[in-house]
């Protein structure tokens, strides 16, 4: 399948869209340079016109997902109220801190403290719901969840609804936040696992169908397979685990769903024709022209049995 | 899409009944029992009455895994599949669940909390990932597209919509369709915080409604191609088609439905379109009706206008309560079931409906005639989701 791709958000703790495109320019990017937060910094700018009280009802988890939205429709330009607009939200974790603080609120202050803004807080289209009401969106609103499955899954689905005619564009969103109970565990067990997240992020693409005329990002095209197909000069592996080459992890940290910063992060690398390579030890980054070729990225699929492929072109 | 999207079984398990025929026998019976709540404990001065299926094994690790695999075991039977032809074919798994199985996980968390010894790798796993369409999958050594919608109270519709969307695509050639929720703590005392809980049987569309009563269970469609069915020469297996499904958001308010109903409006209209209908076939709507004041004046508003004051409307909440991500695939079940019996139930034990929300329920059994039914689900974020469901000729 394909869709065309026009524009994009990024939230995460390299920065938005804007400050990974200068990041690129440099020709190399050391790992200990970057930001070492697992979180990400949340500040709408004014031109979104999203209306401070809207805001504050929104968790962090819904901030991310609405203010990536936000950076994409800027950058698309798209009017949301002149045009069929659907919403599909992805998340491998989904609302965790508003989820743990309701189970906290439980367990500390009784079974009839609970506070009805944490519950309705932690229902898991809450980020997908503050998205419509932030940008007067009316059309499908789909969130979902399926592991390493989700971008996948997500843009099937985008793809399903622009062929049919549902609508002409998607807002498509994939992130994951992370939770100081991940800190926790890993102090309370002792362990250095790498099934634990690091760091959070959210990814908005705004997709329409693959003939469409303009496109500023050009062609994403998805498909998966049964077997590994060998890696290839401009692909790189996106999984989850560092053991299997989650090769960019080391700029945007570990989270789940880091495979959507990563397919965006390739269609800005075509678009700049500049494609950060990792050293073999790992500690830096160098950054070198393309010459218009096609990037992909590969992850793993959620029943371990299949492999996700991406591939960013131009047509 | 121009393909068919037949649906050749069809499996359920609520308070109802543990079965489909158990629970049209319990419908056109008008038998319901809400009850104090038993596996859950917890301390409130006073006691909100859930439809909660009894015999339960509270120890089992994931309650809404099972009420799942105990009606796709239902659904796969009727519909003549067994698990080889699973394994062949292009399927699909899309199941919604109002929080992915996540408020089940209270007791985990509490250990975790204690630091009792639970490894990093098991809480990960299994406090964040309630991705239950993937569970269901492996069960049966499936290979294909595993989604789990959580859309709140309109995921169980919202699953057998995109689960025909994936079948008109020819994206697989059958896909396992439903939704499925256990009543957790959280939930019980979420919804109680949020003050849309009554304390008494759940009355859709009464003048003294006051609120919802909380329910748990699962319904699983069998969706299949056209191609799939000739392929294993199962045209007979037919119960009926998925016609038409739409969804769309009010962007109104977090909780609140739009005093209007135009995202309902919107739904109900391009459901029908895709089905190529028009308001005059629709036999009858199972209303997404859950009791609470707000939902009940603006669903009832919208289908007296859309239909017609004189629309036959069914609620069948008042039967299994409010099963959240559950609700729309047990109410697509029952809309099937009523088509095919020609009747759709009676409400229960009461006949002062509110003149406000424009429908009359049926107070006693009620024959219907025709060929299509809407089933309804209004959910938390302004979601409007919509199913046309034809019956076999």
């Amino acid at each position: 399948m394909k869709l065309a791709v026009n524009g994009i958000g990024i939230v995460s703790t390299l920065g938005t869209v804007d400050s990974i495109a200068e990041l690129l320019q440099q020709s190399q990017i050391s790992v200990a340079s970057l930001a070492s937060s697992a979180k990400v910094s949340l500040n709408f700018p004014s031109e979104m016109n999203i209306p401070g009280g809207l805001v504050r009802r929104m968790s962090h988890f819904a901030k991310m997902a609405v203010l990536s939205a936000g950076y994409a429709l800027v950058d698309s330009e798209l009017d949301c109220r002149a045009k069929r607009v659907g919403i599909i939200e992805g998340s491998v974790y989904g609302p965790i801190t508003s989820g743990l603080k309701a189970f906290d609120e439980l367990i500390d202050f009784g079974d009839d403290k609970i506070s009805p803004t944490t519950f309705s807080g932690s229902v898991f289209n809450a980020a997908a719901t503050y998205l419509s009401l932030a940008f007067g969106i009316q059309g499908p609103i789909l969130t979902q969840t399926a592991g390493a499955d989700t971008l996948y899954n997500s843009l099937t689905m985008a793809s399903l609804w622009l062929e049919s005619g549902m609508v002409d564009y998607v807002i498509l969103g994939v992130g994951d936040e992370f939770a100081d109970y991940f800190s926790d565990i890993t102090a309370t067990n002792g362990s250095n696992s790498k099934s634990l997240p690091t760091s959070e992020g959210w990814t908005t693409l705004i997709v329409s169908r693959a003939d469409a005329e303009k496109t500023a990002y050009g062609q994403l095209e998805f498909d998966y397979s049964e077997q590994f197909v060998a890696q290839t000069e401009n692909q790189i592996n996106s999984f989850w685990n560092e053991d299997f080459g989650g090769e960019w992890n080391s700029l945007r940290g570990a989270y789940p769903a880091g495979v959507a910063f990563d397919v965006a992060l390739l269609l800005l690398a075509r678009k700049l024709q500049r494609f950060p390579r990792q050293s073999a030890d790992g500690s830096e980054y160098s950054v070198s022209d393309l010459n218009g070729e096609a990037l992909s990225c590969c992850n793993h699929a959620e029943s371990g049995k299949a492999f996700f492929y991406y591939r960013c072109s131009a047509r | 899409m121009s393909t068919e999207c037949y649906i050749t079984g069809v499996g359920c398990i609520s308070k109802a009944g543990r079965n489909v025929s158990e629970m049209m026998s319990c419908l056109y019976g008008g038998h319901r029992s809400p009850e104090v709540p038993q596996r859950m404990i917890y301390k409130l001065p006073k006691h909100y009455p859930v439809f909660e299926i009894s015999g339960v094994d509270a120890a089992i690790d994931n309650i809404s895994l099972h009420f799942a695999e105990i009606a796709t075991a239902e659904a796969l039977k009727q519909s003549g599949i067994d698990e080889r032809l699973l394994q062949q074919k292009k399927v699909g798994f899309v199941l919604g669940s109002s929080s992915g199985c996540f408020f089940n996980k209270e007791e985990y968390y509490g250990q975790h909390r204690q630091a009792d010894a639970i490894s990093a790798e098991y809480f990960a796993d299994v406090l964040f990932k309630g991705n239950i369409a993937h569970h269901l999958a492996e069960k049966y050594a499936a290979h294909g597209m595993c989604l789990t919608i959580s859309n709140a109270c309109a995921s169980g519709t919202d699953a057998i919509g995109l689960g025909s969307q994936l079948i008109k695509s020819g994206e697989c050639d059958i896909v396992i369709a439903g939704g499925c929720d256990e009543l957790a703590r959280m939930v019980y005392l979420g919804f109680i915080s949020l003050m849309n809980t009554s304390e008494y049987p759940c009355k859709p569309f009464s003048a003294t409604r006051s609120g919802l009563n909380l329910g748990e269970g699962a319904g699983i469609c069998v969706l299949e191609s056209a191609a799939s069915l000739e392929q294993r020469h199962g045209r007979e297996r037919v119960l009926g088609t998925i016609a038409g499904y739409a969804t769309c958001c009010d962007s109104y308010h977090v909780t609140a439905p739009e005093p209007d109903g135009r995202g309902l409006r919107t739904a109900l209209a391009s459901a029908m379109q895709q089905a190529g209908l028009t308001p005059s076939e629709i036999a009858f709507v199972n209303a997404h009706g859950t009791g609470t004041t707000e939902n009940d004046k603006v669903e009832g508003k919208v289908l007296a206008d859309v239909f017609g004051s004189d629309v036959v409307v069914s609620a069948t909440k008042a039967y299994t309560g409010h099963t959240l991500g559950a609700a729309g695939a047990l109410e697509a079940i029952i809309s099937l079931q009523c088509l095919l019996n020609g009747q759709i139930p009676a409400v229960p034990d009461y006949d002062d409906f509110d003149p406000e929300c424009r429908v009359t329920l049926a107070c006693s059994n009620r024959r219907i005639e025709g060929q299509y039914a809407c089933s309804t689900s209004l959910a938390f974020g302004g979601i409007n989701s919509v199913l046309v469901i034809g019956k076999t000729k």
